[in-house]
């Protein structure tokens, strides 16, 4: 019996240390990537206290890490996170010369390129150098259009504007990204991108205080996407918890919102959200009733 | 004696501690919960990501093949009933029922041959797999039943007040419901399985005797099954604060919970197998 348990053991030995002879893949490297990530957190938790020598410590270990892999698929991931050390130092010049250095590598990963574009934005956004920081974020928006951070570029550059006080840029910047959203919308109509593109144009409109046309995405973006609405998904409670701020808060139009859920049920009368809706529905009619009598 | 579930308890401990043997098909199972968890480790990385690649990009996301969240599928996918269900029905089921005949062996004082013990536990195999396929029917419709119970409870809106804290309670306490569902299904059919390997009796013969005959075990038996899951209930806990260890502990060490739990739960088989066995072979003693 102990025989056979040690040659369980030893098997279940061999097979780690053979399985781990073969292993041709990436997880090494990011695993110590990963740890390299940590470590740039806490630097970047507070800067200020950090001497200087640690983040040159830290930039030399992505180098390294680079130097002994030269050939991984994570190579332009390794300089993104170096050129955030510099950034982090204020060595813009060094970061940027880095983040050039992906745009020329790896110029088939999209999703890189629009984060490296704007990242060099935001060194030009640290030096005051508005017109160039806008100038990568437009770059990246034309550009990568449809990826995570090409999509987010335009509401950022009209909160930028808006930051830097520039009224009448942000003004203009956010007429320009409702128009993006909808363009992208109208291209994208059923895939999580088109839903991303409604939920910033919603995001716009309301940071503008446009409650009409706000409501009015919204309830697209609640009808449009029935199956990006799931019970588990923090989202929709949230979508619904807007739909009622704006309609009942802002425009204080009980019935709008109703109409909306009702419009919402007769269209997906299977949906995990019917039960709830109902219930609030009842609450929002007795609610209007409550208010038509103290009016009246 | 038989009806005290403590003396019942050390009974059992001391079958374990006096003969170790008890434990070997325990080892077994430990065995292969192991190599699960090492082909889980592996699986993200080549050579194994070439078959496990497609089937986490399928029924994950690909972020699960990178390190550290590859840590989270791990744990995730082996505590997960597809994986667990099939190893319990086709395995355990086996092992458990050898560690029956090994128990009459040393009560019989025999001499234990492990090779004998399997031999004669293999005749009952197909008994032994619709037993067990039976008790995880038993266990998934109580246990659905309460899902059904924690759809309704999450449907409460109110914040605070009484039915806040049911909510709260129905939904925070499920791992500990499952547990005690757990040992009341155990009970329920607990004399199943010696009855299918020690009176060579069919699944179904089994399954009517162990009511007719056992119903006024039922206390003493579930006492036991209750007390000794008991020493699972830390493991929950430390479950219940995943988020925190995560956060304190390096990835490699998430695993470590679900290797503690895997030990913890074969020892509360172990006693657990033990005891009924013996209460049953008490019991037959006394009837003849």
């Amino acid at each position: 019996m102990k025989r056979v348990l040690v040659s369980l053991l030893f098997i279940l030995i061999g097979i780690y240390l053979t399985l781990s002879f073969f292993d041709s893949s990436d997880y090494m490297l990011e695993k110590k990537f990963w740890y390299l990530k940590k470590d740039f957190i806490s630097l970047a938790n507070d800067p200020k206290s950090s001497p200087e020598q640690e983040f040159k410590a830290l930039a030399r270990r992505y180098d390294e890490l680079i130097t002994e892999n030269p050939d991984t698929a994570l190579g332009g991931q390794i300089i993104l996170q170096k050129g955030l050390v510099y950034s982090l130092m204020k060595d813009y010049q060094s970061a940027r010369a880095a983040f050039e250095k992906i745009l020329k590598l790896y110029t088939d990963d999209e999703a890189l390129n629009a984060e490296t574009l704007f990242q060099i934005g935001k060194t030009y956004e640290a030096e005051g150098n508005v017109p160039q920081a806008v100038k990568m974020y437009q770059t990246a928006q034309e550009k990568y259009p449809t990826t995570l951070t090409g999509i987010k570029m335009p509401l950022y550059t009209a909160n930028y504007y808006e930051r830097e006080n520039k009224g009448a840029q942000a003004q203009q910047a956010y007429a320009k990204a409702v128009d993006f959203y909808q363009h992208i919308y109208e291209q994208y109509p059923q895939s999580r991108i088109g839903y991303m593109a409604l939920g910033f144009q919603a995001t716009s409109y309301l940071t503008q205080e446009n409650w009409e046309q706000s409501l009015d995405v919204l309830e697209r973006l609640l009808l449009d996407f029935p199956r990006m609405h799931k019970a588990s998904d923090p989202q929709g409670p949230v979508l619904i918890k807007t739909i009622n701020q704006v309609a009942i808060e802002r425009l204080q139009d009980t019935d709008r919102a109703v109409r909306i859920y009702k419009k919402f049920i007769d269209q997906y009368p299977q949906h995990p959200f019917k039960l709830g809706l109902d219930k609030l529905i009842d609450k929002l009619k007795s609610l209007g009733a409550k208010e038509q009598e103290s009016a009246s | 004696m038989v009806k005290n579930p403590f003396a019942l308890l050390r009974s059992a401990l001391g079958t374990i501690s006096l003969h170790p043997v008890v434990l070997f098909p325990f080892c077994l199972m430990g065995f292969v919960q192991l190599l699960i968890l090492e082909l889980l480790f592996f699986a993200p990385r080549e050579p194994l990501a070439s078959f496990f690649g497609p089937l986490i990009h399928r029924f994950a996301d690909d972020i699960y093949l990178h390190y550290p969240y590859n840590f989270v599928l791990l744990e995730r996918w082996y505590s997960s009933g597809n994986l667990q269900i099939p190893v319990f029905v086709l395995l355990n089921s086996f092992l458990i029922g050898s560690v029956i005949v090994i128990i009459h062996a040393i009560n019989e004082h025999q001499k234990v041959r492990i090779s004998q013990i399997f031999r004669r536990t293999l005749g009952r195999y197909v008994h032994l797999v619709m037993a067990s396929v039976i008790l995880v029917g038993v266990l998934y419709g109580l246990s659905h039943g309460y899902g059904l119970l924690i759809q309704r409870a999450a449907q409460i809106r109110s914040t605070t007040g009484h039915f806040f804290l049911i909510k709260q309670f129905v939904i925070q306490g499920w791992p500990y419901v499952k547990l005690l569902i757990s040992c009341l299904t155990t009970t329920l059919l607990a004399f199943t399985f010696p009855l299918i390997v020690l009176e060579r009796k069919n699944v179904f013969s089994a399954f009517f005797l162990n009511f007719a005959r056992y119903y006024k075990a039922f206390g003493t038996i579930f006492a036991v099954i209750l007390l000794s899951s008991l020493l699972y209930v830390p493991i929950l806990l430390l479950k219940t604060y995943r988020q925190w260890y995560e956060s304190i502990m390096i990835p490699e060490l998430w695993v470590v919970i679900p290797v503690m739990g895997m030990i913890v739960m074969l020892f509360v088989d172990a006693l657990q197998v033990a005891a009924v066995t013996t209460y049953y072979l008490f019991d037959r003693e006394a009837s003849q």
